[in-house]
This record gives structure tokens, C-alpha cells and sequence, in this order.
């Protein structure tokens, strides 16, 4: 292949972006002003949304740092350049369970969603086993064009997202929305701890930055990718307490989808968008559950060599399957999504970050 | 390799396809519900046989008696132009059926013991719950819950409180359309022509309503024969308890307090004959005057706008000085209709109606934190306020003749 | 000439791997023995001696030799046979006064270099060269005792007028359309591009059926890696017939499981002489009006040289119409059955109350009965396309009536699926690649299985499935979704819009042409 095709294998900085946006807006998208609302009580919610966001930022940007400097080798290559090899390999162990569960968690999340706003009696395992294999079916094909379906499907989700809140401004109501700056920084910093979760994803960076172009963007890669979902989120919790007020909004098990079932489309073929905003959000579902597999699967190869990636989907396939059937009701559900979510901030944040320290320290550094 | 995946996928097709289509409900099957009524039961017979039955099973505290209107398609299609295989034998396009339970949910399963077609919640238009049921305490939040906690029911149903049976609301027989509840959803969405109804409350807003503290209005419908009268209201205190009603005149003075007026008129004489203004449009403004805790003055500013659409008085209304006469008068019947409206809110009722808590809340924050729960229990510091109203009309508009 | 053309290629490039494929594919040559008789007599034995050979021994003016014309009747222009080859060579006598030599090869000389008045010569001493060219219209000029050929250039047989291209007609562009004659396809194509750097490189393909192959692009603007990765993919065609150009475009394509047309073939030269300025290839095969079109992108069979004839505002409707129709091409009746059966909820009460209405009495669930008039449709189509034109009208009629009154008023199917179908069917002519129509054909069904199964969560599903493929589909490794991903806004002003034309100062981004800009003055909008 000639340099300019190779080049087209490779991901642009933008490119970097909209993954980092489409692995993180997720699950979180949906129940985050709930759990915002609920911690700040008010609109000043949005606070915590910039604030967390920063946080991500400054957490994200660390990482990307140290991706950066290993240009084009993998996780597992540099924590082993920086840490030996045995920490390595436990390591990237830890992240390939990690990031399996987040497959198994995603895949849950729609079958738990779609069954509650979508199906009555069709069986959760047949909605999620359907999932699951398209997930197979996008981790199978080229790597490159796993990723390109981000940049397919992120404006589609932007555009119905868009025509929701259009529909719903006349529903917005000023009084939902007052008073400004009632909440005090303790239930601030709560409820950015809660909006915090719903940004986890842009630990990719890590795993990613080998299909860069050019590595050294990998800090802007964040710092775009994390913008679209702070935006995102900052108009979607505005929204949702101008229509539903505060105090609605956190008795809500998911506010953004009953700000979609609160859109009427007067005249239209469709009156109601809510079914085709759920749909639509599907995608990002599926777009985050591609790529988390994907890195599972990255992580493995790297650290086993001889077996190839469709061996790894096959064996894989069957485990992530089996965890996401395990929560048996929606609180366990909650309490496996916050369990895991915190225990990436070790594994993901932390570790790399002591792991940036520690190769600032002994100067070690990839080879281009 | 291929082969085991080709086997696989294979596999899984067969399986959808042989155990598939687990929700498949045509849509002719569906008994789409537009209507639902709550009323209390007239006798206790079911009651007495449902406990010798089972004497042991978990009650509630009120039972229900729960109308459902469900539309039957084939009676919309007038004359012998419906399809020829068509099922139906009436000409009606709606059943009611009713059913009583302490529980909805079971008063809706038990649905399906008596109709082929299951009821589907997502086109519900209207919810009509009796005043017997909304002035016990509690039940109304009860009744109500089961459509908010129920994914498949809609936010957007609108919810009426009805001054007699509820069910005979949706009993009526309206001539202009062939479904009572969606005749009844069309009339009460006239908030813009006329003020004396309230402007449409859907159960996402009661939702809103039962979990804010404040007292609110819902309005009220009242059936007769071949029609309703969604006109005046029914005030709930905090403890989301029906605990009287406002008249049509009250209601409008209620609209005007709110801010909710689209439309609507305002009649004043000038000179022994009565001047009618058709409203476009009215804005208020709230200013709190809150130096004294205890006693907290509001002064509520009106201003109103509109077009003369009748005149019986021969009377130049291109004069600036008879204008201003005209706009004064218009005023001061604004003020009179508020004023009829508080007396009977705050001084008859003592409930908030007039959302004077909600504008503490949002303008003076740090004031409400103190006495949110001193505002309308408590200390009552409501009923201790004093609220005045200033209205402004302002004509804008003389119509097509002068005299 | 074709021959002609490659052998001196042959002499100019030989490195290229392309032509040393064609070079093996070469027979060893049989030597032409002196002996006239002998000659015939082996031509004779290699073709069978058919019904449709012209062997014609003659005395060369006034010299003693013979010589002996062969050919295939029907395939030479016989005027030029008789008026520039037999009548020079039997008044060879007088020729510029000097006397005829004896030496046949001093004939043959002569005959080559003075005699015959025809543009195209050439000499070969390769039997199996020589039947190659007889057989594709050529004249063999043998002469007794001499060791060479000559072969006359004399292609003529008769073909088919021009036609307007039948599969795809515009309101406004040229009217003219490729012919089954690869000579007249070219002049075509010559006809449009006057750039020096056009090339036509020809080869033949099929085993048996030696049917010419000309690989068309301009060559200061294509993309060589692709040029190259075409021609390697040609050379490996190792089949004994080529009848149409389907055969080349199922050879060469990138993923023979995919649904979607990976070549695009036109019978439009405006078309093809459009894809060679954006730095495209086409493929021009004997006997067939369609030439192929390589690397495509899905925006491409999207797109109608219309759009860019007419003014920008209509190109630009036009295309979102397509859009458009592409999409409820493939999920019309898939939300139909998702919304009727597993949401209706989503509908507007007062329709979704009258199609519960129209539906009451139907018998078949919905999927049940979209199924049946999709395939119906289908059935009508097929059934339309073969027939000769004159019944193809009654099917219409019958089709039309039967499933447009009869079905519904028996009760059979509802109103509303009948505007669904004619929707879809509508949508699906809509499409101006009859390929990738084709495909969307078979993805509705694939939909409507999904939608019955998940409703809408399927049809997404369905939708996320599609998507999938086509970012992994490519097309001579080009990616088939260029430019929507890898995303190339450059490209953008020509894909669901269609900029102004003065706009439109470069090309394609992701074809890699060698020469980007398309005016003179570059990209100084």
C-alpha cells in the first residue's frame, strides 16, 4: 500500500476526538441528571458538569502524555518498557478485565433499557444476544472501520438529540429553572463526583494513541473529545430541569428519556420521538461497546501474540455475555456499573498516572 | 473457522425465528385506552365478595372504581365504507368499560378478562378523576401513580378533576366528534380563547405538583348530556388533598395572578354600556416586599392587552381622553376579578395557588430556605401575607368600525 | 491495430508485471511454413474449415505466384477487400512501370510496402497470431513460397446504430450511448477527453472467447498504485469466456459476499469520460455496451450526470431526494411493521386509530402481509423486465389492479401497506444505479425479518449492521464510504450537495489523483 492509504489507516486528531466522544457519552447519558439533580438539588447542576469535565480533562491529558510518549506500541509494550515485564503483564491483565466488564456492562444497559421502554415479553437475553453479535460482527471487520462508525453515527445522535430538544423549548419553563447558585460547593463537589462516572470512557487515549497519526495530539485529542460530551451534558440537564424541574428530575429513573417521551411532534408522522430517540442512542451504546471490546481484544493480542483476534471474539464473546446476565434487578445493576466505574479510577487513572511519573523520573521514553 | 461462525449465526436465526416475535401485537388487537376515569365505587357488593373470597389478601385503603374508554377502530370509519371482513356490528367507536379493585394495575389486568383486546396505554388523551376520590387524603397521589411509574403511559395525558361522577364524563355524547375523551382533549386546549379554564395540567405536571410543597389547581370539568364544561378549577392544598373549587370568574382572576392568560375577554361599562375587550396577551409581574418575615407584602402587576370587540356605547374610540377612560376601566375590572380570586385563595382556602412560594423560592432564596416550611403549614406565613394587585390594560386596537 | 498497440507496448514496458502476464499467456509460436497449399490446409484443420471462411487463391497480377486471401466472411469490409486488396493485387502489373519481381518475399515486400492502399499493416509469421487476427477481423495475405504474413486491418462488420442509453436516460445531457463495438466505445470516450495523456491500454480476456479488453484513464491525473492494482487484478482472470463486463466486475471486485455493487457500469460516455477526469478507470469490454467504472464510492451510484448538467440548485435537490429514497428504499416497510405491530405509540392517534381500523378484518400479521406484497412487487418486477414490451404493459395492468383494488377490497391486505409498497417500489426506481437498487431490495427484506422479530430496536440494529459492511467494504481498496468516512470535507461539496460548479475546483480527495486541482488556477476560489 502506498504512503497516502496508510496514512488513511491511520486516525486523525479530530478522529481521536469523536472516539474519545462517542466511548464516553454511554449509559451515563441517561441517568446523569438524575444523580446530579439528586446531589445538587437545583440548576446550578451545570457546575459540576464543567467541573468534572476539567477534572477528565486534567486526568485525561496525563494520560495522553504518557501514550504519547511510546509512540506506536502498544499498552502492554510500554508499561513493560517503564515497569518490567512481569507488571505488565498483571497489568494489562487487569485493564483486559476491566474493559471487559465495561462490554458486559453496555450490553446489559440496552437489554435492561429496550426492555422497559421497548419490549414486554421478548426475553432480555435475546435483546442483549442480539447486541452482542453485531458488536462481534463490527470487532471482526478492520479496526479502522470500527472507528470510522463513530464519525458516522455521532452527528446522527447529535441531529435526533438536536430535534428532542427543539421540540421540547416550549415545554421549558423559567420557573424550573430558578433560583441561580442556591446549591453550597459540598453538594457541588457530590454532584460532580456523580456526573464524573458518566465521563469515564476517555481512558481509550491509552490504547489508542498507537493508531495516531501524530501521538504528540493526543492531549487536544482529549481535550476535543471531552468537550463534545461537557457541552452535550451541560444542554441536557439545562433541559431536562427547565422541563421537569428539580425535583422531578431526580425521581426519574431516566430523565433524558422522559425529556424525549415529553416531546409531542404536532402534524408530524411521527408524534413521538421517544422510541427513535432511544434507537438513536443505541448507536452510541453500540459505538461504546465496539470499542471497549476492541481494546480488550488489542490488550490480549499484545500480550498474546500466537492468537488471533476472531479466536479472542469467539472465546471472549461467551464471558462478557455471561457477566452481563449476572445483576439480577436495577439497583445490583447500578451498584455493578458504580463498582465498576471506581475501580477504574485505579486501574486506568491511576496506575498510568504513577506509571507518566515514573517514566518522567527514569527517563524513559519510546522509539519512533 | 467459517464455518463454525456461518453455523452459529445460523443457529441464533433459527432460534429468533422459531421462539421470536415475543411482542408482536397487531395493531387492530390493540384496545388503545384514550380515556381513563377514577371514580369511588357506588356499592360495596364486589368488595364484600372479593374479601370473603380471600379474606387474607393485602388491601388498600380505597377502592377504585376505574373506567376505561378504549376506541374500537372500526366504528370510526363512518357508513358502509368500512373494510368488509370488519368485525364490528355497532356504529359506536368507543366502549367503556368499568371495573373496581383497590389496585389500578389489577383493575386493568382484570381488563382482560372481559375484552379481546389488551389495553394499550400510549394514546391515553385524558384522565378524569372524581372529586370524591381527590378530596380523601392520599388517594389522588395513589390514583395517579400507577400512570406515572407505568413506562408505557404518557406524560403528556391531561388530567381534569370532575365536579360529580368521573365516569360520566367520558359518557357523554358529543356531536361533533365520535370519541368522548378526544372530543374532551380538543376542548381543553382552548386556553386561548377563553381564560375561564384553566390552561391544560398533564400528569407529568401533577407529578411535579404532588412533589413541589405547594398547593395547585387542576382544572375542573363538569359533564351534562351531550357535552362538558371544562371551566373553573379545583385547588389541592400540600398534602395533594382536593380541598375546594374555584368558579369560572375565579378562575380567570386565577389565570390573570399566574400569568396564564392567552386569550379570553374583559367586559367594562362606560357610561351604562358594556365595552368588550377581546385579550391578547396578559403579563404579570410579582414584587415581594419581604422586610417583615411574618408579613410579607406582594403586589402583583398585571399587564393586559387586547383589541374592543364590542361596543355598545356609540363612543368615538379613536379619542386619546376616552381611551384612557376605556383602559382605565378595563383596569379596574382586572383588579376586581383578582380580587375576587385571593379573597376566596387566600383568605377562604389559605392555599398557594397563586405560586407566591415558588416566586419566594426563585427570587429570595436565602428568605425561602428559613420558612420553607413555615410557608403554608407550619407557621402559616402565607395566610399572613398581604397580596395587592395593579392592573394595566392597554388597548391596543379598536377594530373595524369606529362607532 | 489492438494487437498492434500492445506489442508495441510490449517493446516499451516490459518490466510491468501486467504484460508479463500477458506474455505467458501467449501460445508458442508455429511457424508458417512457404508452401501456400500447406498454409491453407492448416488453417483449414485449426478452425474446423467453417462455413464462414473465405479462402480465395489468386494469381498476383502478372507474375506466376499465387497468393491466397483468408478471412472471415461478415467480419471484413468487404468494400475495402475488394476496391483496396484483391482488384491492387491483381493489377499489380503496371505498377510505377517497373517489372515484378520473381522473389515471393520481394512480392510480399512490395505487396507490403507499396501495393496495398490500407492504413493498418502488419507482417507476422505465427500461425496461431495469424488465425487470432483472422478470427477477429482481419485479412490474412499469404503469399506462396513467401515466410511472412501480411495481415490486413480490416475490421467491418456491421454493428448496431447508437442508441440513447436505455438503462439510464436523462432529461437533459448527450443522447448517446455505448455500442457492443469496443472501437465505437473508445471513439466515444476519444471523442470527449482530447488530453494527450488519455491512454488506452487493451488486452484480451477469456480464454476462448479472446474478447478485447481496454483499460481507459488518463494518465497525468490517475492514481498509479490503483492503475497498477487494476491491472494486476485483470491479469488474473483466468476464465475461457467473457461475454459481458459482469464477468471482469465478479473477478476483480473486492468482496464477492457483499450485496453492494463494488464497479459501477454505465452505458453513458459522459459518465465514463466524467469518472476519467475525477482520476477513475474504466474497463471497455467487446461486445457489451456496459463499460465499469472503478473505484466507486456508494455517493457515486448515488449520483446522475444530471446533477451536474443541471443548475446546482436542482442538482442539490436531487440528490437529497435520492437520499432520501435510498433510505426508505430499504426500511419503509420495515417501519412499517415496527411501528404497526410493535409501536404504534409512536404513530398519531388519529392515524394510528385508522390504520387499526383498515387493518380490522386483514387475516395476516403484518409482516405476514408486507412480505406478500413485497414479494409480489418483486415478482412484478421480474416479471415486467423479461417480457417483450408490448405484455409487459398487461403485467403492469394486471399488477396494478390486482394488488391495488382486488387485494385490498378482498380484504387481504390493508390500504395503508399498499402505499407503503408503492412507496417502497417507487423508492427503489428513484435509485439511478440498477445494482445498488438491487441490493437495497434484498436489504428490505433483511429488515422487515429484523423488524418483526425487534420492531424499531431491530431495524436500528439492521441499520447498525449495513453500516458496518459498508465501512469495511471497499472498492480496489478504496473505502466505499469515502468521503462520508474517512471523513474528507474537501469532498463534501460533492456528495449530498452538489456546490456550484465553479466550486468545484478539485477532485475527488480520495481517489489520490496526481493532479488535485481541476482549473487552471487552482484552488484561488
Amino acid at each position: 500500500m502506498s504512503a497516502q492509504t496508510l496514512a488513511e489507516k491511520l486516525i486523525s486528531k479530530n478522529h481521536m476526538g469523536i472516539n474519545i466522544a462517542s466511548v464516553t457519552i454511554g449509559v451515563g447519558i441517561l441517568t446523569f441528571p438524575r444523580t446530579l439533580a439528586k446531589a445538587t438539588g437545583a440548576f446550578d447542576g451545570w457546575i459540576s458538569v464543567i467541573l468534572s469535565g476539567l477534572i477528565a480533562w486534567i486526568i485525561g491529558w496525563m494520560l495522553a502524555k504518557l501514550a504519547a510518549r511510546f509512540p506506536r506500541q502498544t499498552f502492554f509494550e510500554y508499561t513493560s518498557i517503564i515497569a518490567s515485564k512481569p507488571v505488565g503483564y498483571v497489568l494489562t491483565a487487569l485493564v483486559c478485565v476491566y474493559t471487559m466488564m465495561f462490554v458486559s456492562f453496555e450490553i446489559r444497559a440496552i437489554g435492561n433499557i429496550s426492555k422497559q421502554y421497548l419490549f414486554y415479553n421478548t426475553p432480555v437475553e435475546m435483546i442483549t444476544l442480539s447486541f452482542l453479535l453485531i458488536v462481534q460482527y463490527a470487532v471482526a471487520g478492520s479496526r479502522i472501520a470500527m472507528l470510522r462508525l463513530n464519525l458516522l453515527f455521532l452527528p446522527v445522535v447529535f441531529v435526533v438529540i438536536a430535534i428532542v430538544l427543539l421540540f421540547t423549548t416550549q415545554l421549558v419553563e423559567i420557573e424550573n429553572v430558578r433560583p441561580f447558585f442556591s446549591s453550597d460547593w459540598r453538594s457541588l463537589l457530590k454532584g460532580t463526583e456523580g456526573v464524573g462516572l458518566s465521563y469515564s470512557g476517555f481512558e481509550i487515549i491509552l490504547f489508542y494513541t498507537m493508531l495516531m497519526r501524530n501521538p504528540q495530539d493526543g492531549p487536544r485529542a482529549i481535550a476535543l473529545g471531552l468537550a463534545i460530551p461537557v457541552l452535550l451534558y451541560l444542554t441536557i440537564y439545562m433541559f431536562v430541569i427547565g422541563v421537569f424541574s428539580a425535583e422531578v428530575a431526580k425521581n426519574l429513573t431516566y430523565p433524558t428519556i422522559e425529556l424525549a417521551k415529553e416531546v409531542e411532534i404536532p402534524g408530524g408522522f411521527f408524534e413521538r420521538v421517544e422510541s427513535i430517540f432511544f434507537t438513536i442512542w443505541i448507536m452510541t451504546i453500540f459505538n461504546t461497546s465496539a470499542m471497549w471490546l476492541d481494546i480488550t481484544i488489542i490488550n490480549l493480542t499484545s500480550m498474546f501474540t500466537r492468537i488471533t483476534k476472531i479466536v479472542w471474539i469467539l472465546i471472549l464473546s461467551p464471558i462478557v455475555y455471561f457477566i452481563a446476565m449476572l445483576p439480577q434487578n436495577l439497583v445490583d445493576f447500578f451498584s455493578f456499573a458504580d463498582r465498576l466505574t471506581y475501580s477504574g479510577f485505579i486501574i486506568v487513572y491511576l496506575i498510568p498516572i504513577i506509571l507518566l511519573l515514573m517514566a518522567k523520573m527514569r527517563g524513559v521514553k519510546g522509539h519512533e | 473457522m467459517n464455518k463454525r461462525i456461518v453455523s452459529l449465526c445460523l443457529f441464533v436465526t433459527l432460534l429468533t425465528l422459531v421462539a421470536g416475535c415475543w411482542d408482536q401485537v397487531q395493531i387492530e388487537e390493540r384496545g388503545f385506552v384514550v380515556g381513563v376515569t377514577i371514580d369511588v365505587p357506588r356499592s360495596s357488593e364486589t368488595e364484600k365478595k372479593a374479601n370473603q373470597e380471600a379474606p387474607d389478601k393485602p388491601k388498600g385503603k380505597q377502592r377504585f372504581l376505574m373506567t376505561h374508554q378504549i376506541v374500537i377502530p372500526g366504528g370510526l370509519i363512518s357508513g358502509s365504507q368500512g373494510i368488509s371482513g370488519g368485525q364490528n356490528t355497532t356504529d359506536e367507536a368507543f366502549l367503556n368499560l368499568s371495573s373496581e379493585g383497590d389496585s389500578l394495575f389489577e383493575v386493568s389486568r382484570e381488563l382482560s378478562t372481559r375484552i379481546s383486546r389488551n389495553p394499550f396505554y400510549q394514546h391515553l388523551k385524558i384522565l378524569v378523576v372524581s372529586e370524591e376520590i381527590a378530596r380523601q387524603a392520599s388517594t389522588f397521589t395513589d390514583a395517579v401513580d400507577i400512570l406515572l411509574r407505568d413506562p408505557d403511559s404518557r406524560r403528556s395525558s391531561k388530567v381534569f378533576i370532575s365536579k360529580g361522577d368521573a365516569r360520566k364524563v367520558i359518557e357523554v355524547r358529543p356531536k361533533t366528534e365520535k370519541i368522548p375523551s378526544l372530543y374532551i382533549n380538543s376542548v381543553g386546549e382552548n386556553i386561548n380563547k377563553n381564560s375561564r379554564m384553566l390552561p391544560e395540567v398533564t400528569i407529568g405536571d401533577v407529578h411535579q405538583y404532588l412533589l413541589n410543597q405547594y398547593s395547585f389547581a387542576l382544572p375542573r370539568i363538569v359533564a351534562e348530556k351531550e357535552e362538558v364544561k371544562v371551566a373553573g378549577s379545583a385547588i389541592f392544598s400540600t398534602k395533594n388533598k382536593l380541598i375546594g373549587f374555584l368558579g369560572e370568574e375565579e378562575t380567570e382572576g386565577l389565570n390573570f395572578l399566574t400569568g396564564h392568560v392567552k386569550g379570553g375577554l374583559l367586559k367594562a361599562k362606560y357610561k351604562d354600556n358594556l365595552i368588550v375587550l377581546n385579550i391578547h396577551g396578559a403579563k404579570k409581574s410579582v414584587e415581594a416586599d419581604i422586610r417583615d418575615k411574618k408579613r410579607i407584602k406582594f403586589t402583583i402587576k398585571i399587564q393586559c392587552e387586547g383589541t374592543i370587540f364590542e361596543s355598545y356605547a356609540k363612543i368615538d374610540l379613536l379619542n386619546a381622553a376616552i381611551m384612557q377612560q376605556l383602559q382605565a376601566a378595563f383596569a379596574k375590572e382586572n383588579e376586581r376579578l383578582c380580587r375576587d380570586t385571593i379573597r376566596k385563595v387566600h383568605q377562604d382556602l389559605k392555599a398557594d395557588a397563586i405560586g407566591l412560594g415558588s416566586h419566594l423560592k426563585q427570587n429570595h432564596y436565602s428568605l425561602w430556605k428559613q420558612i420553607r416550611d413555615d410557608w403554608e403549614q407550619g407557621q402559616k406565613l402565607f395566610e399572613k401575607s398581604e397580596i395587592h394587585v395593579e392592573a394595566n390594560v392597554y388597548i391596543r386596537n379598536i377594530g373595524g368600525i369606529n362607532k | 491495430m489492438l494487437r498492434r498497440f500492445l506489442t508495441t507496448r510490449r517493446k516499451k514496458k516490459t518490466s510491468s508485471p501486467f504484460i508479463k502476464k500477458a506474455l505467458q499467456q501467449q501460445s508458442p509460436p508455429v511457424l508458417l511454413s512457404t508452401r501456400l497449399q500447406e498454409n491453407m490446409e492448416t488453417i483449414k484443420t485449426e478452425l474446423g474449415a467453417p462455413h464462414d471462411l473465405l479462402i480465395r487463391s489468386l494469381l498476383i497480377g502478372n507474375t506466376r505466384h499465387m497468393c491466397a486471401i483468408v478471412a472471415i466472411d461478415g467480419l471484413v469490409n468487404s468494400d475495402m477487400l475488394h476496391d483496396q486488396v484483391l482488384s491492387h493485387i491483381q493489377l499489380m502489373i503496371s505498377m510505377a512501370g517497373k517489372s515484378v519481381p520473381d522473389e515471393p518475399q520481394t512480392i510480399l515486400g512490395l505487396l507490403y510496402e507499396e501495393v496495398l492502399s490500407v492504413s493498418e499493416l502488419n507482417k507476422s509469421s505465427n500461425l496461431i497470431d495469424i488465425i487470432d487476427c483472422v478470427l477477429s477481423g482481419d485479412i490474412a495475405l499469404f503469399v506462396d513460397g513467401a515466410s511472412e504474413v501480411i495481415i490486413i486491418d480490416s475490421k467491418g462488420w456491421k454493428t448496431r446504430a447508437t442508441e440513447e442509453p436505455v438503462s439510464e436516460g436523462v432529461v437533459r445531457g448527450p443522447r448517446d450511448g455505448f455500442t457492443e463495438n469496443i472501437r465505437d466505445n473508445t471513439v466515444r470516450i476519444r471523442r470527449r477527453v482530447k488530453d494527450k495523456n488519455l491512454r488506452f491500454d487493451g488486452s484480451y480476456v477469456g480464454v476462448r472467447s479472446k474478447t478485447a479488453l481496454i483499460i481507459a484513464y488518463i494518465d497525468s491525473i490517475v492514481d498509479p498504485e490503483m492503475l497498477n492494482e487494476v491491472k494486476r487484478r485483470i491479469a488474473t482472470i483466468d476464465i475461457d469466456e467473457v461475454e459481458e463486463s459482469g464477468f471482469v466486475e465478479q473477478w476483480i471486485e473486492d468482496d464477492f459476499l457483499s450485496p453492494f455493487p463494488q464497479i459501477h457500469n454505465t452505458e453513458r460516455p459522459d459518465k465514463v469520460a466524467a469518472a476519467l477526469f475525477q482520476g477513475r478507470v474504466a474497463i471497455l469490454l467487446d461486445g457489451t455496451p456496459m463499460v465499469l467504472i472503478l473505484p466507486i464510492t456508494i455517493g457515486l451510484l448515488l449520483h446522475s450526470p444530471e446533477d451536474y448538467y443541471d443548475r446546482w440548485i436542482a442538482g442539490t435537490l436531487a440528490r437529497l431526494l435520492r437520499y432520501l429514497a435510498a433510505f426508505l428504499a430499504v426500511f419503509s416497510p420495515a417501519f412499517y411493521i415496527a411501528l404497526v405491530t410493535f409501536h404504534p405509540g409512536l404513530i398519531p392517534s388519529d392515524l394510528a386509530f385508522s390504520i387499526a381500523a383498515t387493518r380490522d378484518g386483514v387475516p395476516f400479521p403484518a409482516f405476514v402481509e408486507s412480505l406478500m406484497m413485497v414479494t409480489t412487487m418483486e415478482l412484478l418486477q421480474e416479471a415486467g423486465l423479461r417480457l417483450p414490451k408490448p405484455i409487459g404493459q398487461t403485467v403492469g395492468i394486471v399488477g396494478g389492479l390486482v394488488i391495488g383494488d382486488a387485494a385490498v377490497s378482498a380484504g387481504i391486505v390493508s390500504p395503508v401497506m399498499v402505499i407503503v409498497v408503492a412507496l417502497t417500489a417507487i423508492a427503489s426506481f428513484a435509485i439511478p444505479s440498477y445494482p445498488l437498487a438491487i441490493a437495497f431490495r434484498m436489504l428490505r427484506f433483511l429488515a422487515m425479518f429484523a423488524a418483526a422479530i425487534f420492531g424499531i430496536y431491530g431495524v436500528v440494529l439492521t441499520f447498525i449492521m449495513i453500516m458496518i459492511h459498508l465501512t469495511n467494504l471497499t472498492s480496489i481498496g478504496y473505502p466505499y464510504l469515502a468521503p462520508f468516512t474517512p471523513q474528507m470535507p474537501q469532498d463534501w461539496k460533492d456528495l449530498i450537495l452538489r456546490a456550484p460548479i465553479t466550486f468545484l475546483r478539485k477532485r475527488p480527495g480520495s481517489l489520490h489523483p496526481k493532479d488535485e486541482t481541476r482549473t487552471r488556477t487552482g484552488d484561488s476560489t
